[in-house]
């Protein structure tokens, strides 16, 4: 954190002094530092642990299961590029579910704007997924994959992920105030969504059959174009990529109205 | 008159069924029996207004009414239909034990607790040495705080809290006086300085000692009911002899 610190001070010391920002910010980077620096490794880990889990896909599927060869040359990567975006998913909605309960001492004792912790979570899990998507392109560039300019659209595919994780993790929060133990219902979905993505496998496969999935599950669009610019060097399929914004800033509209209307419940029922 | 906090007619209802805070296996297993519902009445009609720059207190016994009514204030809940708050500047709860991190430093609980409590990282840049002069912490700064002891531990959020920028101060169980002889000496001094004087105090307490010694008028809450409103003298008075009875 440190490191990052000395890269951000002089850029915040610029920004005029706002308490609400600098709150978030530093809620974010506490949440951050918690994850990692009760680790010996500290911040050496938040890009160990990716590259070394990118490294064990590389060897399971070139040797052990020899998947080259078969459409998909870089099944390690297609893979890690698939889990960095669902996961990052799993968990922005795991630690969103709860944030109400876990952080109601700030709720009842300042004026916090509820979504401000959704704000935090957001920023604190965006500073962990910077160092999986470094690991990502550290370990494309040993395998030579070749980038072009349609690169660029990633910041639009991150912001659609983090605005419908952000979305579903507002919803289960409303949810989770009825039922405390929703957390069942919620992995056997991340079990159903993690095989009907297209994470370990072409997505094609589940669209012969079933072709209106594409639309129903974001992630496949998500997938598809993740893939398209940072594995296949081809062009993303612009539609889906508007479709897929689209549904995602119709869950966390959803979301925020929940969070508007409910979220009050979570203290009252504490 | 300027009112820091004006409450009209405020009540709260809270409605709890048979089936809230169910497991799922025991909702979908009882999903044709009958759901009963009872209403628990916190808050009846309480009008009160606090003025600004008045230390005023709440008494009233557990479970009458008092969490609630901050709650209300705070706008972390809202009251039943046709209930008005309407508060004036900013305001901030204070309860000790708010917000310490055990698995983060002194210095960083300083400045997480410092932007919760209203500080600019400037400021708590400006104020960070004092803070920890205060504490008498210097030493342990980035020492995690899960290996203080607890006194240390109230010590830290005691001197962080003496910066909080806020115009109304909701003071639950939160004063002075904690800690050891020495410390106690000085976070007696530095409440009344920092805290008291110059902002809207509202003090809730079971302590009639401290509601006595600050607050001008207090409130006596009595299952959810406003019993009185006077001076410190009068309302101790009046719930001491009530349940003397």
């Amino acid at each position: 954190m440190g490191v990052i610190n000395q890269y951000l001070q002089p850029i915040l010391l610029r920004i005029p002094e706002n308490n609400r920002m600098e709150r978030i910010w530093k809620l974010a980077q506490v949440d951050f530092k918690k994850r990692y620096y009760n680790d010996r490794l500290g911040l050496f880990w938040a890009l160990l642990n990716p590259l070394l889990r990118v490294a064990v896909y590389y060897f399971a599927f070139t040797y052990l299961l020899n998947r080259t060869g078969q459409g998909m040359d870089n099944f390690a990567l297609f893979i890690f590029s698939g889990l960095l975006f669902w996961m990052e998913f799993v968990q922005i909605m795991r630690r969103g579910m709860k944030i109400l309960q876990q952080k109601s001492y700030l709720i009842m004792n300042i004026q916090i704007n509820k979504f401000d912790l959704y704000y935090s979570l957001a920023i604190s899990s965006i500073l962990g997924f910077i160092f999986n998507l470094l690991a990502y392109f550290i370990f494309a560039l040993v395998l030579d994959i070749d980038f072009s300019a349609q690169l660029l659209w990633l910041p639009v595919i991150i912001f659609t992920v983090y605005l419908f994780s952000l979305g579903v993790s507002m919803i289960l929060s409303i949810i989770f105030i009825y039922i405390r133990d929703i957390d069942h219902i919620v992995d056997i979905f991340i079990l159903l969504g993690l095989w009907t993505s297209g994470i370990f496998f072409d997505p094609k496969i589940i669209l012969d059959v079933f072709p209106p999935a594409y639309y129903i599950n974001p992630f496949m669009g998500i997938l598809h174009n993740v893939r398209a610019i940072m594995l296949l060097d081809s062009h993303i399929d612009l539609y889906i990529l508007v479709w897929d914004l689209i549904l995602a800033l119709f869950i966390f509209v959803i979301g925020s109205i929940c969070i508007h209307r409910y979220s009050h419940l979570a203290i009252e029922r504490k | 008159m300027k009112y820091a906090i004006q409450i009209n007619n405020v009540s709260k209802t809270y409605k709890t069924s048979s089936k809230s805070n169910l497991t799922l296996k025991q909702r979908l297993s009882g999903v044709f029996s009958s759901t009963r519902t009872k209403e628990i009445q916190a808050l009846k009609n309480i009008s009160l207004n606090i003025n600004k720059g008045e230390t005023f207190g709440i008494i009233g016994r557990n479970g009458s009414g008092k969490s609630t009514l901050l709650n209300i204030i705070m706008g972390s809940i809202p009251p039943d239909k046709g209930g008005i708050v309407k508060t004036n500047g900013k305001i901030m709860r204070l309860a000790l034990g708010l917000g310490i991190d055990p698995n983060l430093s002194a210095r960083d609980n300083i400045y997480v607790n410092g932007t919760v409590l209203g500080l600019s990282f400037r400021q708590i840049g400006e104020i960070f040495d004092q803070i920890l002069e205060f504490s008498g912490l210097s030493e342990f700064v980035d020492t995690p705080v899960k290996h203080f002891s607890s006194g240390m531990k109230q010590r830290l959020m005691f001197s962080i809290a003496m910066h909080a920028k806020a115009d109304t101060f909701l003071l639950d169980e939160f004063f002075g006086g904690t800690g050891d002889d020495d410390f106690r000496k000085k976070s007696d001094a530095a409440f009344q300085n920092k805290i008291i004087e110059g902002n809207t105090i509202v003090i809730v307490s079971h302590s009639m000692a401290i509601i006595s010694k600050y607050c001008t008028r207090v409130a006596w809450i009595h299952k959810g009911e406003l019993m009185t409103i006077d001076s410190p003298e009068n309302s101790i008075k009046k719930y001491r002899n009530f349940f003397a009875q």
